[in-house]
């Protein structure tokens, strides 16, 4: 335990805490490593006997207040032998510590546990503080993002608050891949009721593990399938009081977006459209069609030019975007302790103001972590973490996509005299409505009224007792509880007399959710090394409670709009309430056992068994074994006598486990269920009878009664190679991951008549997940001069192996999900050009004669007919995409010379395709709003002028914009992600400010970005959710945004 | 060290006992948000709900109904789709029978039947495990209802697809394993479904909104018509006509305004109702079908065809009670009025029939495509011509003539002005004699005259496409009435809809497509 908690305390340090005194003399040094000469960071230098001392900063350096003379310096740090020092009379003195052979490894925490890295068989990847400071992130996942292989985040969404997506070792199953989290022993699963990540401040986090593999996962058996991320909180350690401040303040502005049409363009746009429309349908009208033709028989064209002639123009973009939003951090935090008790608690704040206008995300966090020796054998402790955060207007409310297809050519507001300022609801009804089509973007967000409060509480009391010296117990009780408050007000308004621009009746709701969990942990852990063996056991019960709650009411008719009315009592009409309630329970007994000899041969083997309230009788209880092992080759005598300078350390690693998934969206999937709500919308339940409204029931779920766990199994080796003296290391792996009883929601004909949402889930279908991963770091010094690298990258490669009940495919819109491919590929046609002349599209006939497009005309897409039949039709359809990466990849790269630092970011995907929706919700409605750009430049519009892409027009006999492949567009990218530069103050001028440590720094995220894709953001379509939509862009999310931040930490 | 052993051991006991004790309830958790199927539709009145679940389902927002006239009317000679291009594109190739196996309108109804016939279905099933002691005539009254909405929904899908799998039971997912049964297969279960019904009360005894025996006769009689079985749709239309509980109104524009639903001329309709708790019970078919005009609150679907205005007679008052004319002025409010554009239909007309005047839009839910309205799916009007029809082909001229007439004088009689439109753009002739009654000397003649009725009375309420089709007539009035870019060729293949692709894939091709797609 001490040294785990000196373990955290290293990490906790790397933005410098130290000691001040305000006397006038010190005593000043620098500690040094004695083999390498490097300074070492965060030595406790204490004074003997006392709770007086400090920490050596990042160059090594610390300063004392003077002590009396004979007075004992104790110098310790972990992994190197304990340093005892006689002062007498030195003003300045230097320490040069000896690593500790035995403890030169790093830790690793494992799941109800820790290990030393070099005792370490599965695949844990670690992050730490150090790395997820650098960039300020908002929320843990950020800060993983491009950190380690194997482990791929991308950000759906720029808004304020939002949480990207993660994903470990590829895509398992058709359903929830989630991964859960551990808070300090507390499970957190955010694809489940109100839980979610974004409460975690990530300046309280000391480290992150990612268990990738089977057997570092098996110990947390059902919930491990989709991997686990073990989060470890910032502890208390031995010292004075160390109080740390940190602020930064960043500002933000929208990457890019791809361009419109101007106000010519747009009318050239238009007209083109409608003739070559009218052409279309008017054969003999010639070439050209005048103006006055278009205008009388369209009425579209007439409205369009009566705007136009009003000469008003409009970027949207530019009206909806909020230029150099702010960002500001601030964290407050006091660490400390006494040999029996020690504290560290944080105050956080954040405000992140939206690119967009009225979005905005707020955070307040506190966390106090605190633990007590009674006795000798007895520790006491708790953490808790409590955060309230706000949510302003989220992503699905998409002002993007409403701004890139708004008709340019009316103003923002109607002229002065067409509404009155006197009118009560004047902010609204000012807005200018467009007679052509699409909304007016900022009237959108002026009437959104969306927000989300949560207010969060996570923590743990744990006692740990050692019992006749070599036996543990440790008791945990966790508790996690979540309130989300979301509500929304549609205010009234009345723009004009168009369906969409008016809302006769304002609208109140409420939408309350509560979900509470607690997770009762036992373990009771046996060590013991006699001579060449060590052995820990572990045996443990869980037990784990959650329930949800929720709520959602709406009523309408207020007075009015004012603010002060937005309530349930001043509505009078049309109350509509509706709820739900669940309770899952889990219980699971588990069992661990690692052993070395000689440190050499390595095993670990575990066995996890858990019940699940989720299935039904004779169907909870699922098995969850897993064996792995590993050889220390360098710890052979062979090997000792190899060149130690060239290779230092040599492991290979290999395991087996399977771990299993309950994940449903739907409690109880193993019974029917009638309801008094349909799940399909558009299906009501109630009906008329004489005047009398009676409700109906009817049923809403199928059930499964056999449906069981889905497992997961895997197959992992591994190696860990450290070159030149640790200078270089590699870590590599390879797995192979196969998901077999996939729970899966299998598609049902529509004869069965089942609702169809709720078709039944079934335990269907297998996954096979390989892939391999690599990390190579890099640290060496040479005199002021510092640098490191590290590179990961990883690669995988899915496929569906089987899908039961006789293997028929899945399709969701333009995806297909079938056996031998990937999950959710794209599938559609593939185009093979553009008919550049009415010859080519006559002579498109099949040797008897049949036109193979009947309904193509000049400027039509040309089709592949991959079956040769003669038609374009169904089995024409192909794969065209996928949207799983071929590697994604990181690195990063540190500099430092003498006070200053760099860090440079880079993190990318290469070999995904995006199904860009975007621009094919432009094109099926071709001729009615707001167009890209490129669609508009890129078009036929003459032989030979394109063979890429389709004539502009409102008559498309040819379905050109059937899915197919010019709409999958390569989602490949490089992101210069992160940039920092850092200056560490010296600690002469800390004395004169009179603090002990500090920093200033300015950074960059999201600098460059390299990519061929045309859509707002390639990392907006890399990975859906639903994950079958995965790899559609709807270009509507909110963009990503490029951030400039200034920052300092001071620590007194 | 004694006493933390103790107490060690003792916080382990604690433990596992806990462990040991909870093991059997603590993960028994039972459905909290909805109850468990199997423990529901136990008694009448749990019963009773399923059933209403199964008219609930007929006045879906986005459904049955929209197939009606997406289908009947668009798919025929009497409307073009109208609205803007891309809306609905796929009602395009509908409109000119050019639809292909992926058309997502062809395929909307066979969905839509099933997700019906499954509610029906379940009520049908449940209805034996009644416990003992129950009314089971009261069971039977509800069984005979839900029977009457499946065989309607069968006829449907018979009449669109062809063969279609018989589904007279709820399928549970290891079922999940049927072909095609053959038309005559389909229309048996049709007719004992509907024979079954006739059973039910007569309109008179009984809430307006349910089936009636009246209701089930006329529809056992366009069952067999549609069967050619004339002698006996003959015997089912007699007991309609004189069962004495329905009579013609004496103004054809009435039975369209609000204050006609449900009136003596109704045989069944699906019912809708606005301000109401929690929600509403409206439909979306007179938002889809009234004009597309900036602000008159329609998306302009349904566009009816100059075909069909030529099919009229000059001075037929039934002509300004079926179309809107570019020009027409209705009132808005006391102030303003609204004159109409339809700058969406290729001919300048929209539907009359699915008109909201603007006093009667009360919907106070913010969705203003939800209106009040009713679908009339069959009214006595429609059960007169068809019987006059049968009548004519068993030879029954004098009989079916005076059905014929009965239909004209009714229309002779509707007032020239519209009490809804300020002004009418149409000024309807006033020949003399004005719908004169029908003579007709031979039963070809007779035919047509009744076709020629059954048309200009029904347009634009959902039937015409059956219509069509059951007479043999489709193709020729669709390469007649219609054109598309100059040209139009339907082929036979085309009378019937292609069954929905995904149905075949998911089948692993048990579910076969119709020849042709």
């Amino acid at each position: 335990m001490k040294l785990l908690s000196s373990f955290f305390f290293v990490l906790a340090i790397s933005t410098s805490i130290a000691y001040s005194s305000f006397q006038q003399q010190y005593v000043t040094g620098i500690v040094t490593d004695a083999k390498t000469g490097q300074p070492i960071t965060g030595v406790n230098v204490i004074f003997e006997g006392t709770q007086m001392g400090t920490l050596t900063d990042l160059n090594g350096n610390f300063s004392l207040p003077k002590p009396e003379n004979g007075t004992v310096v104790i110098f310790s740090f972990i992994g190197y032998l304990t340093e005892k020092f006689t002062w007498s009379g030195q003003a300045v003195i230097d320490i040069k510590l000896s690593p500790n052979v035995l403890t030169l490894e790093e830790v690793v925490v494992t799941g109800y546990g820790t290990i030393k890295k070099k005792d370490l068989t599965g695949a844990i990847s670690t992050v730490k503080a150090k790395d997820i400071e650098k960039s300020t992130p908002v929320n843990i996942e950020s800060a993983l993002q491009g950190q380690v292989p194997g482990l791929i985040i991308t950000s759906l969404s720029g808004a304020p608050g939002s949480e990207p997506i993660v994903r470990i070792r590829g895509i398992g199953t058709v359903n929830n891949n989630n991964p859960v989290y551990v808070v300090d022993g507390v499970l957190i699963d955010p694809s489940q009721g109100e839980f979610n990540l974004n409460f975690l401040n990530p300046n309280d986090i000391s480290s992150v593990e990612i268990l990738k593999d089977a057997s570092a996962q098996a110990i947390y058996g059902s919930r491990g399938a989709n991997g686990v991320i073990l989060i470890t909180t910032k502890k208390g350690t031995e010292g004075v009081p160390r109080v740390t401040f940190s602020s930064s303040f960043g500002f933000k502005n929208i990457i890019r977006i791809p361009p419109v049409l101007n106000r010519e363009e747009f009318k050239d746009y238009m007209v083109t459209c409608y003739t070559n429309g009218y052409l279309r349908t008017h054969p003999d009208s010639g070439t050209t069609v005048p103006l006055k033709t278009l205008i009388s028989n369209y009425n579209t064209m007439r409205y369009m030019m009566e705007e136009y002639n009003d000469s008003t123009y409009t970027d949207w973009y530019k009206e909806i975007r909020n230029k150099n939003a702010l960002n500001q951090n601030y964290n407050l935090s006091i660490n400390g302790g006494t040999k029996y008790a020690h504290y560290a608690a944080n105050i956080g704040y954040l405000n992140e103001d939206g690119s967009v206008r009225r979005y905005g995300y707020q955070r307040y966090s506190f966390r106090l972590n605190t633990d007590f020796t009674v006795g000798k054998n007895i520790v006491i402790g708790e953490n808790l973490g409590i955060t309230y955060d706000k949510r302003k207007n989220n992503d699905y409310n998409g002002p993007i996509g409403t701004a890139m297809s708004a008709d340019p050519l009316i103003p923002v507001y109607q002229t002065k005299d067409s509404v009155s300022i006197n009118d009560p609801n004047y902010i609204y009804d000012r807005y200018s409505a467009s007679s052509i089509g699409g909304g007016n973007p900022l009237l959108d967000i002026e009437r959104s009224n969306w927000t989300q409060s949560r207010l969060n509480l996570v923590g743990n009391i744990f006692t740990e007792i050692t019992i006749l010296k070599d036996f543990k117990f440790r008791s945990s009780m966790g508790f996690s509880s979540v309130y989300n408050e979301t509500s929304d007000f549609s205010p009234q308004f009345y723009v004009s007399s168009s369906p969409g621009w008016n809302n006769p009746v304002q609208t109140v709701s409420e939408y309350d959710g509560i979900s509470y969990g607690w997770i009762w942990e036992n373990t009771l852990t046996y060590s013991k090394k006699i001579t060449d063996h060590s052995l820990t056991a572990l045996l443990g019960f869980t037990s784990e409670y959650t329930d949800n709650r929720n709520m959602n009411g709406s009523k309408q008719s207020t007075p009015s709009n004012d603010p002060e009315v937005r309530t349930f009592n001043a509505a009078t009409l049309n109350p509509l309430l509706s709820g739900t309630y669940s309770i899952i329970t889990l219980m699971s007994y588990l069992g661990r056992l690692n052993y070395s000899y000689r440190e050499k041969y390595l095993l670990t083997t575990s066995l996890r068994l858990d019940g699940s309230s989720r299935f039904g009788p004779g169907h909870k209880w699922g098995n969850f074994p897993s064996f792995s092992l590993g050889w220390n080759l360098s710890k052979e005598d062979f090997f000792k006598n190899m060149d130690q300078e060239i290779i230092s350390n040599l492991k290979f690693r290999g395991g087996w486990g399977q771990i299993g998934n309950s994940s449903l969206p739907v409690n109880s999937a193993y019974v029917s269920q009638v309801s008094s709500n349909s799940p399909d919308w558009w299906l009501p339940t109630r009906y008329i009878f004489g005047d009398q409204v009676y409700q109906g029931y009817t049923v809403s779920t199928i059930g499964t009664p056999n449906i069981t766990w889905e497992t997961t199994q895997q197959t992992n080796i591994g190696v860990d190679i450290a070159f030149l003296k640790n200078a270089l290391t590699l870590t590599a792996d390879y797995y192979i991951k196969d998901t077999r009883n996939m729970l899966l929601q299998v598609p049902v004909p529509w004869y069965s008549g089942y609702p169809s949402t709720a078709s039944p889930y079934t335990n269907a279908g297998s996954v096979r997940n390989k892939g391999f991963e690599i990390i190579l770091e890099l640290k060496e010094k040479s005199g002021d001069f510092t640098y490191g690298a590290s590179i990961n990258g990883s690669v995988f490669n899915n496929t569906v192996t089987s899908l039961e009940m006789g293997n028929k495919p899945i399709d969701y819109a333009f995806s297909r999900t079938e056996v031998g491919k990937p999950i959710g590929y794209f599938r559609g046609y593939v185009v093979e050009g553009v008919f550049q002349s009415d010859f080519w599209v006559k002579s498109h006939v099949t040797p008897e004669g049949e036109p193979i497009q009947p309904y193509a005309q000049v400027g039509d897409f040309k089709f592949k007919d991959l079956n040769g039949d003669g038609k374009i039709d169904d089995n024409d359809q192909t794969d065209i995409g996928s949207p799983w990466p071929k590697l994604t990849y990181g690195f990063n790269v540190n500099l430092g010379y003498k006070a200053f630092d760099l860090s440079i970011f880079f993190q990318g995907s290469y070999g995904n395709d995006i199904f860009d929706m975007g621009m094919w919700r432009h094109l099926n409605f071709v001729g009615s709003g707001q167009e890209y750009e490129y669609i508009y430049q890129d078009a036929w519009n003459g032989p030979g002028s394109t063979n890429s892409n389709p004539i502009l027009t409102t008559v498309d006999q040819n379905d050109n914009f059937r899915p197919s492949s010019y709409f999958v567009e390569d989602g490949s990218y490089l992101r210069l992600k992160n940039l920092q530069f850092g200056y560490n103050i010296p600690k002469k001028l800390c004395n004169k400010m009179m603090i002990s440590n500090g920093r200033i720094w300015a950074g960059c995220t999201n600098l460059l970005t390299f990519t061929r894709y045309r859509g707002i953001d390639p990392e907006a379509g890399a990975n859906g959710s639903p994950l079958i939509e995965a790899g559609y862009d709807w270009n509507n999310f909110f963009p990503q945004t490029r951030e400039f931040t200034l920052g300092f930490t001071v620590t007194f | 060290m004694k006493k933390i052993y103790s107490f060690g051991i003792l916080f382990l006991l604690i433990v596992f006992f806990f462990a040991a004790s909870c093991k059997k309830e603590f993960l028994d958790q039972k459905p909290t948000s909805a109850l468990t199927e199997a423990d529901y539709f136990q008694n009448l009145g749990e019963l009773e709900t399923g059933l209403v679940a199964c008219y609930a389902a007929l006045g879906g927002i986005w459904n049955f109904e929209t197939d009606l006239w997406g289908l009947g009317d668009i798919g025929s000679d009497d409307a073009d789709k109208g609205s803007t291009a891309d809306d609905q594109y796929d009602l395009t190739p509908v409109s000119y029978s050019m639809q292909t196996a992926n058309n997502g309108w062809t395929a909307g109804l066979w969905f839509d039947c099933y997700s019906i016939i499954s509610r029906c279905n379940k009520v049908i099933e449940k209805s034996t495990g009644m416990p003992n002691g129950t009314d089971t005539n009261a069971i039977r009254v509800i069984v005979n209802q839900a029977k009457f909405i499946r065989a309607l929904c069968y006829y449907h899908l018979v009449t669109t697809y062809g063969d279609v799998p018989l589904v007279n039971k709820y399928l549970d997912p290891d079922q999940l394993n049927l072909k095609r049964a053959p038309v005559a297969e389909v229309w048996n279960q049709v007719e004992s479904d509907l024979i079954a019904a006739t059973t039910l009360p007569t309109k008179n005894d009984w809430e307006s909104g349910r089936v009636t025996s009246g209701a089930a006769w006329s529809m056992l009689g366009k069952v067999y018509i549609t069967e050619n079985k004339f002698e006996q749709a003959n015997h089912a239309f007699y007991q309609v006509v004189n069962s004495n509980q329905y009579a013609l109104v004496n103004d054809f524009g009435f039975i369209f305004r609000h204050e006609g639903e449900n009136c003596n001329e109704s045989i069944f309709e699906i019912q809708h109702k606005n301000n109401i708790e929690n929600g509403s019970l409206c439909s979306w078919t007179a938002a889809y079908r009234m004009p597309r005009d900036y602000g008159a609150g329609g998306w302009g679907f349904d566009t009816p065809t100059q075909d069909l205005f030529n099919e009229f007679e000059p001075g037929d008052p039934r002509i300004i009670y079926t179309f809107m004319f570019k020009g027409d002025v209705f009132p808005i409010d006391e102030n303003n009025n609204y004159t109409v554009e339809n700058g969406y239909s290729l001919t300048g007309f929209n539907c009359r029939k699915a008109w909201i005047p603007w006093s009667e839009r009360s919907c106070i839910n913010a969705d203003y495509n939800n209106w009040e309205i009713n679908w009339r799916y069959m009214r006595y009007a429609e059960v007169l011509l068809l019987y006059a029809e049968s009548l004519n082909e068993v030879m029954k001229p004098d009989s079916a003539l005076n059905l014929l007439n009965q239909v004209r004088a009714r229309a002779r009689l509707t007032p020239l002005t519209d009490p809804q439109r300020i002004s009418c753009a149409y000024t309807i002739p006033t020949p003399n004699p004005l719908l004169p009654d029908v003579i007709a000397s031979n039963q070809s003649d007779l035919r047509k005259a009744i076709w020629h009725e059954q048309r200009v009375e029904l347009a634009t309420e959902g039937l015409r496409r059956n219509y069509l089709l059951r007479t043999g007539r489709f193709i020729n009035r669709m390469d007649y009435a219609k054109a598309y870019a100059g040209v139009i060729d339907v082929q036979p293949y085309q009378l019937l809809f292609p069954v929905p692709v995904q149905e075949i894939n998911v089948s692993n091709g048990l579910i076969t497509q119709n020849p042709g797609y």
